[in-house]
């Protein structure tokens, strides 16, 4: 009775995931690979944003907050501890996570533009800690971190090798997405999203669904501000920046709110034109604004959604068609 | 009928918004098995009652006891597990989700630590119960009134309740709509679910019910059989109007 329609794309989800892995092989060129590194950092942020608010209608920014608790508690533990980046990575999940049971104890018990402000006050707040204590974290300076290293070898000269650090973590992010949409939390998820109450009368603790999903989400987007930090060698505050939460918001709002793969297409989208108007300076964030008003007017569901409604139009020309020649 | 063990018990229950109080020192029973009635003009405090006893707002005083249990600092969810099932005024689904997902929302989470959700056969049966004849995988948000209405309460019995609140099933709908919803509370009542439901259609209310109360500025107006009621002095002053009694008939005996 329920969709089969995950079964049916398997070889489809196959082949891409084979053309993933094969992308390097392929596109030899640096700064092609650093910009679908970048693409895929901001695809698990926005993969993971979208689980909470596409999926839970929970309308916060404090993915981003995550984003950057993960890169500079990676970044401190090798600075200031002697870490490898390699745990930097556990270290900046496990930080994000720690901010996201002190960020959101509090905050998910409210809704709409109160959990908006709520985690935007938390965001300026880490913002604040980070400039507060700058002995740590290198205050408008920024922190230099450590690149990956395996043996001998460093990451810096390999970009491939930054590539296939990131493709599973991406790839991660959309299973885990698809297997929580899936599962009871999903369900809940969606219910309660739908409409709390009800879904209260219903037997659903939201508070109880709605904490679990920020916690998972926040903690596979701390391991990205870590792999983040010690990829591009140095994290500074202008990752607290607002510009950085209208971009993340419109990778989400763009790919299409509540689907698998449109925070992806969006991330894809976002960080193109961010490349096209590189040269623009400050005038970036007002086309890359300009970008996402132009999808909203054309596609206000998101691209994904827009392009599976072209797809199901063009389907539902072609039967007319067949049945002509079916003779019928 | 009277005789019957208590299952919810509402005793001295106040709820204030400010200096109003939407419910005022509020006390009644409900019996196992009964249709118990609700009923009073607008604004009188019913669904704030069903509101409170299903903890969608907190009581600001008072008792409420489950089945033995007291349940006024419980959560919604709480209440849902000890069952408790109830529909809303608007027909409320969960409008993005099929009407299987709504279904199954209900089986999977309305007793505490069921994570199996409602099975295909028991989706099916509950839709061929409410009489929702609907591919199951069609979504709630593409249904008309009168089926988000049949959906919401499937969704309801989902939790397999012992006690069913109904807040005006049959608003918005057309006589041969209500009429249907009816016979599907009879039939709900006669599988011995207790249910208790609010209704402004007083035609329905007593024909249906086995006790009434009537509300009035969150009080206690009057309560007992139909009968009773539609005969009290006061219900017919503040509720029912003079001209509901003609010729010794009342709303009980009406069709």
């Amino acid at each position: 009775m329920l969709t089969k329609s995950s079964n049916k794309m398997r070889p489809v989800y196959i082949v891409l995931v084979i053309l993933l892995l094969l992308v390097p092989l392929i596109i030899r060129d640096d700064y092609l690979m650093h910009l679908i590194i970048m693409t895929c950092v901001w695809g698990i942020v926005a993969t993971n944003w979208n689980l909470t608010l596409g999926y839970g209608g929970m309308f916060h920014i404090a993915q981003l907050t995550f984003f950057a608790v993960g890169g500079y508690a990676s970044g401190i533990g090798a600075v200031t501890f002697g870490a490898s980046p390699w745990l930097g990575l556990l270290i900046g999940g496990a930080a994000a996570m720690a901010a996201s049971l002190v960020i959101g104890l509090p905050s998910l018990r409210v809704k709409g533009i109160y959990l908006i402000l709520l985690t935007y006050a938390f965001h300026n707040g880490v913002s604040e800690l980070v400039n507060h204590f700058r002995d740590y974290t290198g205050g408008s300076m920024g922190l230099l971190v450590p690149a990956f290293e395996a043996g001998s070898v460093s990451f810096v000269t390999h970009p491939s090798y930054y590539y296939y650090m990131v493709l599973p973590l991406l790839l991660f992010s959309i299973i885990s997405t698809r297997l929580i949409e899936k599962s009871f939390i999903g369900k809940a998820l969606m219910a309660t999203r739908d409409s709390e109450v009800l879904a209260s009368v219903s037997g659903i603790n939201p508070y109880k669904y709605k904490l679990v999903t920020f916690i998972t989400a926040a903690f596979i987007s701390g391991i990205a501000g870590a792999f983040y930090a010690s990829y591009l060698g140095v994290i500074g505050p202008e990752i607290f920046s607002f510009s950085l939460i209208v971009n993340g918001l419109g990778m989400i709002v763009i790919g299409g709110m509540g689907t698998l793969f449109g925070p992806i297409a969006g991330s894809f989208i976002i960080t193109f034109f961010m490349e096209v108007f590189s040269s623009l300076e400050d005038f970036r964030p007002i086309l890359v604004g300009a970008v996402i008003i132009l999808a909203l007017l054309y596609a206000p569901n998101g691209v994904v959604n827009y392009l599976g409604e072209m797809l199901a139009k063009i389907k539902s020309r072609k039967l007319p068609g067949q049945a002509r020649e079916s003779g019928e | 009928m009277q005789e019957a063990m208590p299952l919810l018990e509402v005793k001295n229950v106040s709820r204030y918004f400010g200096s109003l109080a939407a419910v005022d020192d509020l006390s009644f029973e409900v019996c196992q098995g009964e249709v118990f009635g609700i009923a009073g003009p607008n604004g009188s405090g019913k669904t704030t009652a069903i509101n409170v006893i299903t903890q969608i707002i907190p009581p600001s005083k008072g008792e409420i006891f489950f089945d033995g249990h007291p349940i006024h600092r419980l959560k919604s969810h709480d209440i849902c597990h000890l069952g408790i099932a109830r529909t809303f005024q608007q027909p409320t689904v969960f409008e993005t989700m099929s009407i299987a997902d709504n279904i199954s929302v209900g089986g999977t989470f309305g007793k505490k630590g069921a994570r199996d959700g409602a099975a295909e056969a028991e989706i099916c049966r509950l839709l061929d119960f409410v009489g929702l004849d609907k591919d199951p995988d069609t979504p709630a948000k593409k249904l008309i009134v009168n089926d988000k209405k049949k959906l919401m309460l499937a969704v309801a019995l989902a939790t397999n309740p012992k006690l069913l609140i109904l807040d005006e099933p049959c608003a918005g709908l057309t006589t041969v709509e209500s009429k249907e919803i009816i016979n599907l509370i009879k039939k709900v009542n006669d599988l011995g679910t207790t249910v208790m439901l609010i209704e402004h259609n007083m035609q329905v209310l007593m024909n249906i019910s086995d006790r009434v109360m009537i509300i009035d500025h969150g009080t206690k107006l009057c309560q007992g059989t139909p009968d009773f009621v539609c005969c009290d002095a006061r219900v017919i002053e503040t509720y029912l109007g003079r001209n509901s009694v003609k010729g010794g008939k009342t709303f009980a005996g009406a069709e």
